[in-house]
């Protein structure tokens, strides 16, 4: 794995700010959120997030851990900067979903169960499939 | 008519690069009433300052204008060289056309032409200005230190041994403060008391040095030079020079309460003395906890005491005395209830006693309420003083069973704009890496872990320091601890290592929170008693960041130790002895000169609403009576106290009757300086 700081991929952190409200660069790795994760996630958290940092936008999108997060909010509750990584965290899986990533297999959902259910149960209906 | 200079700097490039001074000169020069034009590259400069000098005496001017940087630059400068060219310092003018004019715009056309209106606009001010004089106040050269700790006592010393008076005001029953319950000081491992004590006892033994334990200020009142403190000396029930320290008493004592010195590990006589090697050697009767004194039952310490010292109809007193300058040293506290962050708590002494219902409502509900055995910082000290509660040797509060590994969790609560403080606390790198040595030290087979996010090292000798603790074997883990649980009788300490990005989990017998140092918890109520200025979390501001370290934002007031920022002893010491400086230059001169900018009240047109009174800040108005020449009351009127007064204006725009004027601010200054602007626009 090499990280190229240069290949920054500016575009897609800042929809991802937008889309969760957090700001990424206030994080400063202090691994609080790895320590209390109780889903294991591996990558953890904290790195996730620091990949982030690093402009690693596809590296961290395509981490298998972010399928494990349980949305729990332990991370979030005790970051000491107001970083949320489970905002972040599920940020990513929308953006999945956003991309129509064929990752996510739309089809095999009802019309109806898409049309009636919010986004959010929607995303973490699919992490059990995967 | 007027005979008026005008001096245009270029400052180098900084002006002439955006404004033609050379045009702005010219036509000043145009300008009713101006006879002498200047246009030179460094006016500030030793030559600029002799052609300044030289066209007033020469050309005899009767006001000068200098169109250059910032009065806050140069005013001062100029103003002095115009004294010694024998011309009213109040007789020059700065007009700025540096930081308001060419340092904002890029055009040269809208600067220059901007230049000559600033530069026209004080040239008709300043036909209005009058020759103004210095105040001259008295001076008291006493100076009174609030706090007895480390800053204090350094603060005091360097003053007394220069020959000043001092009196320290203590609100505990000894001097000491903080450094008193350190075991050890890093980096040399020195002990803390043995540099102190010798110290403590200077202070009381020196004959310029009054020491007010026990006591706290009330009031505060005046200006630099002469302040007047009124001091509550709270009641001892002992009087102090009767008492020979003997010990009887509180070794007698029958009751005993929480020893706030001990941080609650243990409990302490309800007389006492905070610590054994206690300065002065008197102790107090803690009037909450007396039952003698609730409810007139027990005066054991009466009867033992041999020299009859113990009074208990004493009463609070009240003390006022005049000061010259007052060092604010009230240093620190760890922040409170930072087990709560944890999910931790502990009861306040050794022994858990056993919890009520509300206490127990009270507690977090995670680890519920049974972690003993998370301390803080100053716990441990006390754990691992030779004089502490367990004699030196480490052992936990639930059981007093010697701990196995000890984890130290550096970053509570600093760093933290979540749950703690945003600012990094600066001592606790140090201070964790001293802890695992002594705990090392104490426990040889015992292991340290210390989880930090970054080591900040930055001092003489620290990052060495440090070195050492990870060579004794301290197990540094790069990441912060997300949860304390109990565990059998151990703690279950969940942390992450960022390095490896894993968690780690560590089962402790003890786990030490290296807690953020924030200011006293009545630091604000103290600050609106002497009127200083404190930043959001409740330290003091000083002047300047950079070049007034210990100024505070009164004049006569100086700042020293952690009551002003996060500091190590040595800084602490630092500026306390800078503080001691600051006042001593003060103190060098006979008299005070104040500046005579400040309000001045017609008195016979005041017709005492008062609302000055009401607005102005600095309590600089007084009311005063005014007398016929046969003594007979006439009328009231305010008056202004010019060495209190700062010039800001507020009363000037609060009167109605136009009676009070800003010295050096008029009305028709001001008026002809807006009058020269619109002429040309309206």
């Amino acid at each position: 794995m090499l990280i190229n700081p240069a290949a920054k991929d500016l575009k897609a952190i800042r929809e991802l700010e937008l889309a969760t409200g957090e700001t990424i660069s206030d994080c400063y790795q202090c691994g609080k959120c790895t320590a209390g994760c109780p889903a294991s996630m591996d990558p953890p958290p904290s790195v996730l997030i620091q990949l982030l940092k690093l402009g690693q936008f596809e590296m961290a999108r395509n981490a298998e851990s972010i399928w494990s997060c349980m949305a729990c909010l332990t991370c979030s509750e005790r970051c000491p900067k107001n970083v949320s990584p489970a905002a972040i965290i599920e940020g990513l899986k929308n953006l999945h979903l956003r991309n129509q990533d064929p990752r996510v297999c739309l089809e095999s959902m009802s019309r109806n169960f898409l049309a009636h259910s919010p986004q959010m149960a929607v995303v973490s209906g699919f992490r059990k499939f995967i | 008519m007027a005979k008026i200079g005008v001096f245009v700097c270029q400052c180098g490039n900084n002006i002439a690069r955006t404004v033609d001074t050379a045009a702005v000169a010219k036509d000043a020069s145009e300008q009713n009433g101006v006879v002498h034009v200047e246009d030179y590259k460094f006016m500030c400069s030793a030559p600029g300052q002799e052609m300044f000098k030289k066209a007033i005496k020469e050309k005899g001017l009767d006001a000068c204008i200098v169109a250059a940087c910032s009065p806050k630059m140069h005013e001062a400068t100029f103003r002095k060289a115009a004294e010694a060219a024998g011309l009213n310092p109040f007789k020059v003018e700065i007009a700025n056309i540096r930081e308001q004019c060419s340092w904002v715009h890029d055009d040269k056309e809208i600067g220059t032409a901007k230049s000559k209106d600033l530069t026209h606009m004080m040239i008709e001010r300043i036909k209005f200005n009058r020759p103004l004089e210095r105040y001259v106040m008295p001076l008291t050269k006493r100076t009174l230190i609030l706090g007895g700790g480390i800053a204090g006592i350094q603060a005091a010393l360097d003053l007394a041994n220069a020959g000043i008076e001092v009196h320290i005001v203590e609100r505990e029953p000894s001097l000491g403060g903080n450094m008193a319950r350190l075991s050890e000081t890093f980096p040399t491992l020195d002990c803390s008391q043995c540099i102190m004590t010798p110290k403590m006892v200077e202070v009381l033994d020196h004959p310029l040095i009054t020491v007010h334990a026990y006591a706290e200020l009330q009031k505060l009142e005046g200006f630099i030079g002469n302040f007047r403190a009124t001091i509550l000396q709270k009641a001892k029930f002992v009087i102090d020079d009767l008492c020979t320290g003997c010990g009887e008493c509180w070794e007698k004592c029958p009751f005993s309460v929480e020893s706030e010195f001990e941080m609650g590990l243990v409990k302490r006589p309800i007389i006492y003395i905070p610590f054994p090697q206690a300065v002065p050697t008197v102790p107090v009767i803690d009037k909450t906890e007396c039952p003698k004194i609730l409810k007139d039952k027990c005066g054991l310490c009466a009867q033992v005491c041999g020299p009859d010292c113990i009074d208990f109809t004493q009463q609070d007193e009240i003390k006022e005395i005049e000061f010259g300058a007052v060092i604010v040293a009230t240093g620190f506290q760890l922040m409170p209830n930072v087990y709560r962050e944890y999910g931790g708590w502990r009861p306040p002494h050794m022994t858990p006693k056993k919890l009520t219902k509300k206490e127990r409502a009270a507690l977090p509900r995670s680890g519920a309420g049974r972690l003993v055995d998370v301390i803080n910082g100053l716990e441990f000290e006390r754990l691992a003083s030779a004089s502490g509660p367990t004699g030196g040797q480490i052992r936990r509060p639930s059981d007093g069973k010697i701990p196995e590994t000890v984890v130290f969790i550096a970053c509570v609560g600093s760093r933290d704009c979540n749950k703690g403080v945003e600012y990094c606390s600066k001592i606790c790198c140090m201070y964790t890496a001293k802890h695992t040595m002594l705990y090392q030290h104490s426990v040889h087979h015992g292991k340290a872990y210390v989880f930090y996010m970054d080591i900040r090292a930055g001092g003489k000798g620290y990052e060495e320091f440090i070195n050492r603790a990870q060579n004794e074997g301290a197990q540094y883990i790069r990441g912060r601890v997300s949860r304390l649980s109990k565990k059998g009788d151990k703690i279950l300490v969940k942390g992450a290592d960022t390095l490896t990005g894993q968690a780690v989990d560590v089962e402790a017998d003890m786990v030490v929170l290296a807690t953020a140092m924030v200011p006293q918890g009545d630091a604000e109520e103290t600050a609106q008693i002497l009127g200083i200025g404190y930043d959001k979390h409740g330290f003091y501001s000083e002047q300047h960041p950079k070049l007034m370290p210990v100024d505070s934002s009164t004049g006569g007031i100086f700042l020293a130790g952690t009551c002003q920022g996060v500091k190590d002893i040595p800084e602490t010491v630092a500026q306390a002895s800078a503080a001691a400086s600051k006042v001593l230059a003060l103190f060098s001169k006979e008299e005070l000169q104040r500046d005579p900018e400040v309000a001045i009240v017609d008195q016979e047109k005041c017709m005492n609403c008062w609302d000055c009174v009401t607005v102005c800040p600095y309590l600089a108005i007084d009311r005063v009576e005014l007398k016929d020449r046969n003594g007979n009351f006439r009328k009231w009127a305010a008056q202004v106290n010019p060495g209190l007064c700062q010039g800001c204006g507020l009363c000037n725009t609060a009167c109605r009757s136009k009676s009070i004027e800003l010295q050096g601010y008029t009305n028709e200054q001001v008026y002809a300086q807006i009058t020269a602007f619109g002429g040309e626009f309206v």
